[in-house]
């Protein structure tokens, strides 16, 4: 494990929440925040300034990835965004973020370790993009849908 | 086909013979009066002469001719012209002779010196008559031709079913020649087993008097298909010189049914079903596709919560391998489930292709590779044939793979082992636009007429297990490249190296450039 990071996770469904607290503190993370909704996960990110965002997209009174596109103008945090749908839409949204990386529902553990290396990695990029002031984000090879 | 006839000449020909000039001449004078055209012989050589016969509808033939009688003529004339009426023209000493002639089928007799009223009177009738007959042949040939070239099947089955006449039309769309299947049970011969007692059923009723109107059956064909006919029933009677009908056994009565049979007129309607059954599959798709919309989301979800839970429930149970291997089987059995709603979902969502430039060789190796498990423990090769042709294309490789597996999947399903596959590529076009047609072979028992018909339609499958979905996405993912997708069955060869990919063959038509 290369570094331990702080993070918020945001899913409507108990089960899913559950998940993610039993699951990545195993994969050398800490659960700093739980919600069960966009405004709560904002709400929750504001106090404890969490390294990484895992959040739903489909979730009452905000998506996940209105969720983090707010939360990129407030204070820039890598977020990985989670969902079922895996329409062209859905992840055309959510990949046009520079601070988004998608990944498709059902998660498995083994995958989702590199996935947060991967988001904090294009994070990590993008932010060295906009101090060099070059404005060039660079692209990650996307999570295609699965089958 | 019979030609339609010609008209007839005014009051048709009369053939006068006779040795005497005067009488000749004479009879000419009386049978100009009625407009007949004429013509004259002195001899039966002469009359033997002639080159046509056609016609002639009147000969008048004197008793005694030079050469010979005409007894002596009688029987070579009722040869040359059937349809001819004889009228003897004889002397009264002669009346025995003149009867022994109509004995011989002379139709009258005209006695000299001649009388023109009863002659006029007697030529009247046998031309009234030669132009029934005449009229009635062509009307005959006419129908014949209307039968013939009747663009729908028409049968008639007589009442013990057996078969007494099918059409050029019936044969064409059932490929049975009439010779082959005239006389036979009509109901074994065209119809499916388990449409055979309804149709039994309604031929009695035809026989019974009942029209019978838009009764759909498949027809069984010499190939094995099925073609869909829309049949009107009704009884005819008394038949004769059915056109094309074997004669039946009895030689007394060649071409020539007497008593009632079923006559049906079909339509084929075979591609008017399938376009029905492609609405239908549509309309069903759409539901389905609205249905998916609905449940997408939710049974997403819920897969991806199970999914959640199975893993937390393997991190507690570590220290017990028993329930830990039951863990295993509910993530086979999830993993499964996952599979179909994928299928399921992806075939119902719309198809947006991601174009890349792509050697096509790449994809199918990659599809090939994605199967290891599936070869696994298997006899199994993968020929590749792509000599002198350029793979570059302009396709969703993702999406491509997607196809080549499919058939793979397919072929390794079939296919007993050892198992060879071969892919072959040749440069080919579509409407002028370049392509590459690559052909997939196996060497498994090929595919039926039926499984040929229907392997690209969604949920049709052979298999126990799967969603029937696997060629239907080949083909979309084909057509929304511009390209075409068939299935055949290779004819087996005859080089042995040919013979062994003859099995299935899965033709996939691809424009280089599919944007």
């Amino acid at each position: 494990m290369s570094q331990c990071l702080r993070i918020a996770v945001a899913d409507d469904e108990p089960d899913m929440r559950d998940y993610y607290r039993r699951i990545l503190p195993r994969l050398g993370h800490r659960v700093v925040g739980v919600s069960a909704t966009g405004a709560e996960l904002l709400d929750q990110c504001r106090e404890c300034r969490p390294d990484l965002v895992i959040t739903d997209v489909k979730m009452p009174d905000m998506d996940g990835i209105e969720a983090a596109i707010r939360l990129t103008r407030d204070q820039p945090t890598p977020v990985i965004v989670v969902s079922a749908l895996h329409d062209p839409e859905t992840i055309g949204r959510a990949t046009a973020e520079p601070t988004v990386t998608y990944l498709a529902k059902p998660i498995r553990q083994a995958e989702l370790g590199p996935v947060i290396t991967q988001a904090v990695r294009r994070f990590e990029q993008w932010q060295a993009g906009r101090k060099d002031g070059d404005g060039i984000v660079p692209t990650v090879s996307e999570t295609r849908p699965a089958r | 086909m019979a030609t339609p006839p010609a008209p007839l000449p005014s009051s048709g020909r009369v053939l006068i013979v006779d040795d005497d000039p005067d009488t000749r001449a004479n009879l000419c004078d009386i049978l100009e009066l009625d407009g007949y055209e004429i013509e004259t012989a002195g001899t039966l050589a002469e009359v033997l002469a002639r080159p046509a016969w056609d016609d002639v509808f009147a000969i008048l033939l004197d008793r005694q001719l030079p050469d010979g009688t005409a007894e002596e003529l009688l029987p070579r004339l009722r040869q040359l012209a059937p349809e001819a009426a004889v009228m003897i023209v004889t002397g009264h000493s002669d009346l025995h002779g003149a009867i022994a002639a109509l004995r011989q089928g002379a139709f009258d007799y005209i006695l000299k010196p001649i009388n023109p009223e009863p002659l006029r009177a007697s030529l009247m009738r046998v031309a009234d008559r030669y132009r029934l007959a005449r009229g009635k042949r062509h009307s005959e040939d006419a129908f014949r031709t209307l039968v013939e070239a009747a663009p729908c099947l028409i049968i008639l089955v007589r009442p013990d079913f057996s078969l007494l006449y099918l059409n050029p039309c019936a044969e064409e769309v059932t490929g049975h020649a009439a010779g082959e299947v005239i006389g036979r049970n009509a109901l074994e011969q065209f119809i499916p087993p388990e449409y055979r007692s309804a149709i039994a059923e309604s031929w009695r009723r035809v026989l019974a008097g009942q029209l019978i109107r838009g009764v759909e059956t498949p027809v069984l064909c010499r190939d094995g298909s099925r073609r869909w006919v829309l049949w009107n029933g009704q009884a005819v009677m008394e038949l004769e010189g059915i056109p094309g009908a074997a004669p039946p056994p009895d030689p007394a009565s060649p071409y020539r049914f007497e008593g009632t049979a079923v006559l049906a007129i079909g339509q084929d309607i075979t591609a008017l079903k399938l376009s029905q059954e492609r609405t239908l599959q549509a309309e069903r798709l759409a539901a389905i596709g609205q249905m998916m919309t609905g449940l997408a989301h939710e049974s997403g979800n819920a897969l991806a919560r199970s999914q959640a839970c199975l893993e937390m429930l393997a991190m507690e149970l570590q220290e017990q391998p028993e329930a830990l291997e039951l863990v295993g089987r509910i993530q086979k059995a999830q993993n499964h489930l996952q599979q179909l709603y994928d299928e399921v979902r992806n075939y119902a969502a719309p198809l947006k292709l991601e174009r890349e430039p792509w050697p096509l060789d790449a994809v199918w190796r990659q599809a090939w590779s994605n199967l290891a498990v599936r070869r696994q423990g298997r006899d199994v090769l993968l020929h590749e044939e792509t000599a002198n042709v350029n793979l570059h294309t302009l396709i969703d490789p993702f999406r491509m793979e997607q196809v080549f597996r499919n058939i793979f999947e397919n072929a390794l399903a079939a296919c007993a082992d050892p198992v060879s596959i071969a892919v072959t590529c040749t440069e080919a076009r579509i409407d002028a636009i370049p392509a590459i047609r690559v052909t997939i072979q196996d060497n498994g028992p090929g595919l039926t007429p039926e499984v040929r018909r229907r392997i690209f339609e969604p949920f049709f499958t052979t298999k126990t297990k799967g969603t029937g979905l696997g060629m239907a996405i080949a083909r979309r993912i084909v057509e929304a490249h511009g390209g075409q997708i068939d299935a055949d069955t290779t004819p087996g060869a005859s080089s042995p190296g040919a013979r062994r990919f003859a099995g299935a063959s899965i033709h996939l038509l691809l424009p280089r450039d599919s944007s």
